[in-house]
């Protein structure tokens, strides 16, 4: 029996949230708003980028070309007339071949070699984007098309908002319910102890793959809206400042918190509007938060919300023990007790 | 038979230059295990001190130089004592990520202080070249390429001659052991930094002069530095070195007989077979856990 209660508990944030969305273009005026839209879409991107480093711990520094593929595809699909969508889809589909190719190969070795074939994608991407002038406009650039799915009447940068909110929400929910499940598990397992993971019966290569495509799909998702959004591309645009940056959302806001991600993004783009920062000084404060937050705050701002002082207090006291960016305790903590919670005591899936 | 001679001669020079860079990143990962995506900001420093104090503060060449390498020395050692030295046994991920902030901190400062406009450093050798006009090396790929062959050499003569190299060495295998015999790991660690920022700074020196400058310059040398320390295995000094001129060669082949938009693809090319084929890399010493 499911009481008005415990509906309303469970659709109360829900409902809340979609009417904060709706509501907000009424209170902000459109340079804001098209921060706030600028916000989700990073954040669906440093969503999908934290499945790969805060759930399974492993990195790749190749985001920003997948935000590409998606950028490129549906402006290109544009100038030869097909519709965005389709671009979309090719864009999406890109990323996902790429993801495991690329996967198949690195994913066998240490994360570091993950890390640096990555790289080197991002960066031939960048060059392949800068040389093929005929179709992506070269380092010159290209407009891009809109992606908008609400007509309010009340101005593009309203209708772009409503979009972006949209695939955001839907976004957020998906990959909370993800990891809520066997799969969220299962990358834990994989993250923490990926040997006992094997022997409980959890392929570790299956599922960092999986992370792995999944971050760059999501990835290229962030990649389409923002070119709807910001109107306009060029291949410096996604160079390894933008693999910087969504790497420092997903830190700085918290390994493994879905919400985590979005308040990092939101915390990168507001901070350096509100004190006005200039473009050097927003990126040496963006690098030096990074490098603080690794030794001092592993958990993120959420674990900083959750647990408030006492996150960061430990930190400084104590001169030795690194902590773990993922879990908060010291590296020396095994975690055995991850593979456990993912078999269930006689192996099942739970 | 001479363009072919003429493109191998400068793409010597041009992988003397990743060579160099790349000694920093096997360096670190030889002595402390950290993979240092800022390793061209060492560069840049030490770039930028120099230019600063041979051009504004009018110092002696040779002290501008000095000046420039301990600048960068400094900020390597000082990155350990500050902050890598409370993560010590963190996962990669993290030391990894913690690079990736430093670099993007160190590539942005001296555009407060110099703009983003292109410099260039005082030259090191008087212009001109030796050889006939047809082919002929510029004094200056002479200097880049003696000056990587010695740097290459002395690396790893120190690696595998003196107590200090040995000492990071053994501190890189294992964190406490080799201080039962004495050993302070923690101070050999930030050696090791101190030595990396020193290379690093070498190696921007020597790009600087050969190329300009300006903030984003070392990132074009990043990824074969890498791709460089990958194929001497992330181990061997010399088969990075060597890596270095191997890759360089390429580039300069593949641009010379294919076409110059190939040429930034060899390096990710080169990357990926060598972790297909020889994850231990091609002058690889020794196995171990890869995975």
């Amino acid at each position: 029996m499911t009481s008005a209660k415990s509906i309303l508990r469970m659709f109360g944030p829900w409902i809340v949230i979609v009417g904060g969305v709706v509501a907000l273009p009424l209170m902000l005026s459109d340079y804001w708003l098209y921060s706030v839209s600028l916000v989700l879409v990073y954040g669906i991107a440093a969503i999908g980028f934290n499945v790969l480093l805060g759930n399974t711990g492993q990195i790749s520094l190749a985001p920003a070309a997948f935000f590409a593929f998606g950028a490129y595809s549906i402006t290109i699909a544009d100038h030869h007339g097909l519709p965005v969508l389709v671009g979309a889809v090719v864009g999406i589909v890109c990323s996902v071949l790429v993801s495991i190719l690329l996967g198949l190969i690195t994913l066998r070795l240490s994360g570091f070699y993950l890390a640096l074939s990555t790289l080197s994608l991002a960066t031939l991407v960048q060059q392949v984007a800068g040389s093929l002038t005929s179709v992506t406009g070269g380092y010159g650039g290209i407009t891009a098309p809109a992606i908008i799915w609400f007509h309010t009447g009340w101005g593009r940068i309203v209708d772009d908002f409503y979009t972006i909110a949209l695939v955001t929400i839907v976004v957020l929910i998906i990959t909370r319910n993800l990891l809520r499940s066997y799969l969220g598990r299962a990358l834990a397992a994989v993250r923490d102890a990926d040997i006992a993971a094997g022997c409980s019966g959890i392929n570790p290569l299956r599922y960092r793959l999986l992370a792995f495509v999944i971050s760059g799909v999501y990835s290229a998702l962030a990649g389409c809206f923002y070119t709807g959004l910001v109107g306009y591309i060029d291949p410096g645009q996604f160079g390894l400042s933008l693999t910087i940056q969504l790497v420092g959302m997903t830190v700085v806001g918290g390994l493994g918190s879905v919400w985590g991600s979005l308040i990092g993004s939101g915390f990168f783009v507001v901070v350096p509007q509100v004190f006005q920062f200039a473009t050097t000084t927003e990126i040496i404060a963006f690098g030096v938060t990074i490098m603080v937050v690794m030794v001092v705050l592993p958990g993120g701002l959420v674990a900083f919300v959750e647990r408030g002082g006492d996150a960061i207090l430990p930190r400084l006291r104590r001169n030795s023990g690194a902590l773990s960016p993922f879990t908060g305790r010291e590296v020396d903590e095994t975690p055995e007790d991850t593979v456990a919670t993912v078999v269930g005591p006689k192996g099942g899936r739970g | 038979v001479i363009e072919l001679l003429s493109l191998i001669i400068a793409g010597v020079a041009v992988g003397s230059l990743y060579g160099v860079l790349a000694l920093g990143v096997t360096t670190l990962l030889k002595g402390t295990d950290v993979p240092n995506f800022a390793q061209g900001s060492f560069g840049l420093v030490s770039a930028y001190v120099t230019y600063w104090l041979a051009t504004l503060v009018h110092a002696w060449l040779p002290l501008a130089l000095i000046g420039g390498v301990l600048a960068a020395a400094a900020v390597g050692y000082t990155a350990d004592r500050i902050a890598m030295r409370r993560m010590i046994g963190a996962p990669i991920v993290s030391l990894l990520i913690f690079t990736l902030g430093l670099q993007i901190t160190i590539t942005n400062i001296p555009q407060i202080f110099f703009g983003a406009d292109t410099q260039t450093l005082p030259s090191l050798v008087p212009s001109g070249h030796f050889g006939s006009a047809s082919l002929n090396v510029p004094y200056q790929s002479m200097l880049v390429i003696v000056a990587a062959a010695a740097i290459a050499l002395g690396t790893s003569q120190f690696f595998a001659r003196t107590r200090v190299g040995l000492n990071m060495r053994a501190s890189s295998e294992h964190r406490t052991w080799p201080q039962y015999i004495g050993v302070n790991v923690p101070g050999v660690l930030s050696l090791t930094w101190l030595l990396a920022g020193l290379l690093g700074g070498l190696a921007g020196i020597l790009i600087a002069s050969q190329t300009y400058l300006d903030p984003n310059v070392m990132d074009a040398a990043l990824i074969p530095a890498f791709t460089a320390a990958a194929i001497g295995g992330f181990r061997s000094i010399l088969g990075t070195y060597a890596g270095g001129l191997v890759l360089g060669v390429t580039e300069n082949l593949v641009a010379g007989y294919i076409s110059a938009d190939f040429e930034k693809s060899v390096s990710f090319f080169f990357l990926l077979i060598v972790l297909i084929i020889r994850p231990q890399g091609l002058f690889g010493t020794r196995q171990e856990r890869r995975a």
